[in-house]
């Protein structure tokens, strides 16, 4: 199986472009292999889908990533940083 | 006085009788409350008649900071304004950034409470103890800085700090906001218009008096500790400032669209953080004390911007943005951007610029115009109706034009300044189906199909649809610090943020009452402290013993007396709902199918109204009330 990871905005500094995991049976695993700082909050699409920490992850998904900032928002702060 | 970092005094001032006094409330008002949105409730309940009229004599205006207020701790640079909503009929209270909250709570003050009408304009002028009444004929009709400026050479004193109504708050318009220090906005639920009523122009004022810890040492910790870590811990906030997650939001079909109609704004980028940095942005404003310098500023003289691939303006030639009144926030790019189908970075910082030199609330503004823009396209405005103003999708000219004319009540702009949700009741035949509001508050720019728990907090907001009093489930779909600061009271991992169960409902209960806390306190929600860390500032400051659960309950106690102030106003759980809009799905994009059903909404508020301690039907019940130590407090007159 082979996870290709696209990364956003300031996550590119931590996740090479053409970043691909072997073996990520979901998200939160796939996630925890690209070992990001600890305190990320994220946003995740699996092939362009609102998808969470559960959702599986087949041969050939996109799981793509992006930093959760916004107006107002109650965020974890280092997210944008990275 | 045993209560650190207050003064054991509030100001009254009555502008029909010209009446001053002062309110020495007792200890047990500063320990439950704190301040801020809490001490504004029990006011309200206290001294306003039930069913006042917003605009009339009766209503209260209230500022207040919080304990944090004047001790120089970082993120204290706020304070808060509340009365009854104008807008919405149910509490109002809103809270600003800048120097206006540090400056008043030095002048001696825990709080100003105005009531009555002046017969005429008037600026109150607070310099430490003394309290005048002046005149203000020759400020009213003019613009903030104008004014601003006016009353700092007539003082002659540099260093005094004015809050004010513009004026779209002199003309009674409904989503008018209170300004302070040129660009900030106690925004929200049309307060300015409290203050126009009122005929109060202006509050200058000047403070010398040092508020003083009771712990200087463990509260000079903290800011130290904030020191050494902001530039990594709320590096965002410098960097990109709230635009900075625009882009992204789009493309999870989370930038609302043509009045939340569309799962994708193409134009995301012309309207982004990547636009705006690299082309009418100057530079950088603050707040007192605040190292991380997040506000915006921006200034256009109609240059061309090379390097700025995706920019765009229909307006060259004909606007220039003026830096005094700062720059857009997320909110404000995306309700004049793509809530209105707006492309156009140098327009939408010209109607940002407007709301503040004229005292607007940019959400409700910028969806207002949506709104009509949305009934013009389907036929339901038609010229005859609205005088020839027929906006478009997408034209900077006409937004710009609904926002000129909004704050002048200019033509349509009469009907237009009242809200949507009144716009919608003035046309019939349907229109209501297409509005985006809650308690007749305009939704802000967070998508509850992406984050289903924000949705329910709309729905049960006290002033209306918030999302500053609510919670980003996107910050609890991975591990961080979100999750990290709710775990040290209440464990729970990483949830999807489109669902709702009854885990999710827990959290937004923590975490809301933590929103909430901040606003009574007063803190910037900006700011990466952690509850401990808070608690251990109201310690600090008050001299007694706070711990984590401690300042929740304060929270909890502010949305307690919202609640019975909404309650007697005649609000009930039928009016915590959500517009159907945002509850169904969209029919593409990345969250095509996803949906927040009546019996999700239903049974996740009914969740929190059982954490809240509330019957089915969301009324407070004396148990809780006794528990938080309210029945007692609200007994004490
Ligand atoms: S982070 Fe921004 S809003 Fe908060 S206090 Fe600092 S400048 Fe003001």
């Amino acid at each position: 199986m082979s996870v290709l990871i696209e990364a956003t905005g300031s996550l590119r500094q931590y996740i090479p472009e053409n970043t691909r995991l072997e073996a990520a049976p979901t998200v939160g695993q796939a996630i925890a292999q690209l070992q990001l700082p600890p305190d990320v909050a994220l946003m995740m699409l699996v092939n362009r889908k609102a998808a969470d920490w559960t959702t599986e992850l087949h041969d050939g998904d996109v799981l793509r990533l992006m930093p959760t900032i916004g107006g107002g928002a109650r965020h974890a702060g280092r997210a944008a940083n990275l | 006085m045993s209560v650190g970092a207050t003064w054991g005094k509030i100001l009254h001032v009555d502008l029909t009788t010209s009446k001053i006094w002062t309110e020495n409330p007792p200890d047990e008002i500063y320990l439950k409350l704190v301040g801020g949105r809490a001490l504004e409730a029990y006011l309200l309940l206290r001294d306003l008649p039930v069913g006042a009229d917003p605009l009339g004599p009766e209503n209260l205006l209230i500022f207040a900071p919080g304990v944090f207020q004047g001790t120089n701790l970082p993120g204290a640079g706020r304070h808060s304004v509340g009365g009854k909503s104008p807008l919405t009929g149910a509490i109002g209270s809103a809270e600003a950034g800048g120097w206006w909250g540090h400056e008043f709570k030095r002048s001696g003050w825990d709080a100003l409470v105005v009531h009555g009408q002046a017969k005429s304009p008037v600026y109150l002028w607070i310099h430490n103890d003394k309290v005048e009444i002046r005149p203000a004929d020759h400020l009213w009709g003019h613009d903030v800085a104008e004014v601003e400026d006016a009353i700092r050479s007539e003082l002659k004193d540099e260093k005094l700090r004015v809050s004010q109504c513009g004026i779209a708050g002199e003309n009674l318009v409904l989503v008018a906001n209170v300004i302070n220090d040129y660009s900030r906005a106690a925004g929200r639920n049309g307060l300015g218009a409290v203050m126009g009523s009122k005929k109060l122009k202006a509050v200058a004022v000047r403070g010398t008096k040092n508020v003083l810890p009771t712990d200087r040492k463990s509260a000079t910790a903290l800011a130290k500790w904030l020191g050494d870590n902001y530039k990594t811990l709320a590096a965002w906030a410098h960097d990109k400032g709230t635009p900075g997650g625009l882009v992204g939001l789009n493309e999870n079909s989370a930038l609302p669209t043509r009045n939340f109609q569309d799962p994708d704004f193409p134009d995301a980028m012309s309207i982004g953080w990547e636009t705006l940095h690299t082309s009418v942005l100057i530079g950088r404003d603050t707040c007192q004390a605040c190292p991380i310098e997040c506000k915006q500023v921006v200034s256009y003289d109609g240059q061309d911007y090379p390097d700025s691939p995706a920019f765009k303006t229909q307006v060259k030639g004909e606007v220039t943005l003026n830096k005094v009144y700062g720059g857009p926030e997320y909110e404000t790019l995306g309700a004049f951007g793509s809530s209105c189908g707006v492309n156009d970075i140098v327009a939408v910082s010209k109607a940002n610029e407007w709301t503040a030199q004229w005292g607007l609330d940019p959400i409700s503004t910028g969806m207002t115009i949506a709104f009509v823009m949305e009934c013009v396209d389907r036929g339901l405005l038609t010229a005859e109706m609205t005088g020839g103003y027929l906006p478009k999708w997408g034209s900077s000219k006409d937004m710009l034009e609904g926002v000129d004319m909004l704050a002048h009540r200019r033509g349509f702009g009469d009907i237009m300044a009242l809200g949507s949700k009144r716009i919608a009741a003035w046309i019939g035949n349907g229109a209501e189906q297409y509005l985006v509001e809650v308690k007749g508050q305009e939704l802000p720019m967070h998508e509850p199909r992406l984050k289903a728990a924000l949705g329910v907090g709309y729905a049960v907001a006290p002033v209306g649809a918030d999302h500053m009093m609510n919670i980003h489930d996107t910050g609890y779909s991975s591990p961080g610090r979100g999750l990290d600061r709710v775990n040290t009271v209440y464990k729970v991992g990483p949830m999807p943020s489109t669902k709702l169960s009854d885990e999710k409902m827990n959290l937004f209960y923590h975490e809301v009452n933590w929103q909430h806390f901040q606003d009574c306190a007063i803190c910037c929600m900006f700011y990466p402290y952690d509850y401990k860390q808070l608690a251990g500032a109201l310690s600090a400051m008050t001299g007694h013993e706070y711990d984590a659960q401690d300042i929740l309950d304060v929270g909890e106690r502010a949305q307690q007396l919202c609640r019975l102030f909404n309650n007697r106003e005649g609000f009930t759980e039928k009016d915590d709902r959500l517009p159907k809009r945002v509850m169904q799905a969209f029919k593409s994009g990345p969250l095509e199918g996803v949906e927040i059903t009546e019996k999700a909404l239903h049974d996740a508020r009914q969740t929190w109204y059982g954490l809240m301690g509330w019957t089915p039907e969301g009324v407070p019940t004396k148990e809780r009330l006794d528990q938080l130590g309210l029945t007692e407090l609200l007994e004490t007159k």
